[in-house]
């Protein structure tokens, strides 16, 4: 199960208990995968259509919170509201499937829990590249927004030598990038 | 609006979500379309008048419907609200009709070959080729109510989904009616009206579902 899987599914329970700071930071996350996720499926230039429809999936999400039952996976669960509101978007304005045939609609759909849009998936994947050292600074202070001196205290190693791992393991992992473009 | 102010808006509204709903929506109306296609059931067609002499085959026949809702309530529970795995879901239904195609053709080897079809279609045309939906019509209104607003994404899946559980507890009522025995009509004819409940559905109540 991805970090991000986690960290979504316990502040969507929460937020189901009534703690309004856990929703609101649950959405906050949800505003953001959903804008990755219909950029990247919309024209590009089509970032207002994109910002409405991430508006209204977040109002869907709201408004069917109580058919979410926590034993199932919570990204699987948002993003196939955020398709539903896809599809739906090319079926009311067909000019805007352009770049989506009918015929590979099938692409849009992944039964993949963490689906290909939840970047941390990716995330994972090029860290596991890295050392050990590196890659625990920087899941916690890159991916988890602890503060470097956080992180050095739960490392156990000095503040300095977090900065230091951090600024190593990205540089890799840029190169690492940069090769997977290149191929 | 900016996506903000609209997270905002919407984080104030947090409350206590009681888990459960999707299910105990969709058991409510399952219990009252039943009770509903009861009624029909004792009106407009009448219940058996050996029902007491008949009790065995009218329960097995009433068992054989109970397996059938029972068998398609995960498919629906799963489709009725937002979800990618249906496929999962959808197992123990295909099970089912797969079980009963199986018992059909069993049956249809046993029994002697100058005593088939009256064994298999009865008197003429299947009766419950056209009751068993009839019946689980408001089975399947009431349903449709109760996923309504859960947020299913697939429509016609989930339409079949309401249109075969219906058909599965409509069997039921139907069982009450029903003067044919045979192991063989049941088997084929009911599943039958089952999947043409699951088929209509997917149609009619999947396009009624849409958001």
């Amino acid at each position: 199960m991805s970090v991000y899987e986690q960290d979504l599914h316990a502040l969507m329970t929460r937020g189901l208990q009534g703690d309004a700071a856990a929703y609101h930071q649950f959405l906050e996350k949800l505003g953001g995968l959903f804008r990755a996720f219909f950029r990247r499926k919309l024209r590009s230039g089509d970032a207002a259509h994109a910002e409405d429809l991430v508006q209204e999936t977040l109002l869907a999400v709201h408004l069917h919170r109580h058919s979410y039952d926590a034993g199932r996976p919570i990204t699987a669960w948002v993003y196939a509201i955020a398709r539903y509101k896809l599809i739906d978007h090319f079926r009311r304005t067909p000019g805007s499937r352009v770049f989506v045939p009918v015929d590979h609609v099938d692409d849009l759909f992944s039964d993949d829990a963490p689906d290909a849009a939840d970047p941390a998936h990716d995330i994972e994947a090029l860290l596991k590249h890295l050392p050990e050292k590196q890659r625990v600074a920087i899941r916690l202070v890159k991916l988890e927004e602890l503060t470097a001196k956080a992180a050095s205290q739960r490392m156990g190693i000095s503040e300095a030598d977090v900065k230091i791992s951090i600024h190593r393991g990205l540089k890799k992992l840029m190169g690492l990038v940069g090769r997977e473009n290149a191929k | 609006m900016k996506t903000d102010q609209l997270i905002r808006a919407l984080a104030s509204e947090a409350d206590v979500v009681r888990p459960g709903l999707a299910e105990r929506r969709i058991a409510v109306a399952g219990g009252i379309g039943l009770t509903l296609a009861f009624i029909l059931v004792a009106f407009a067609f009448g219940f058996r008048s050996d029902f007491g002499a008949a009790i065995a085959s009218i329960s097995l026949k009433a068992a054989f419907g109970i397996a059938a809702a029972v068998a398609a309530v995960p498919l629906l529970l799963e489709v009725a609200r937002p979800n990618t795995n249906a496929m999962r879901a959808a197992a123990p239904a295909a099970l089912f009709a797969l079980a009963s195609l199986l018992l059909a053709l069993i049956m249809f080897l046993l029994t002697p070959p100058d005593a088939r079809v009256l064994s298999w279609i009865g008197g003429g045309v299947p009766e419950c080729l056209y009751r068993i939906p009839l019946l689980a019509a408001p089975i399947a209104v009431a349903l449709y109510f109760a996923v309504r607003g859960l947020g299913p994404t697939r429509l016609s899946l989930a339409g079949a989904a309401i249109g075969g559980v219906s058909g599965g507890l409509a069997a039921i009522a139907y069982a009450t009616c029903c003067p044919m025995d045979s192991a063989l009509y049941v088997a084929s004819w009911y599943l039958a009206a089952i999947l043409f409940c699951a088929a209509l559905g997917a149609v009619v109540i999947g396009r009624a579902l849409k958001w």
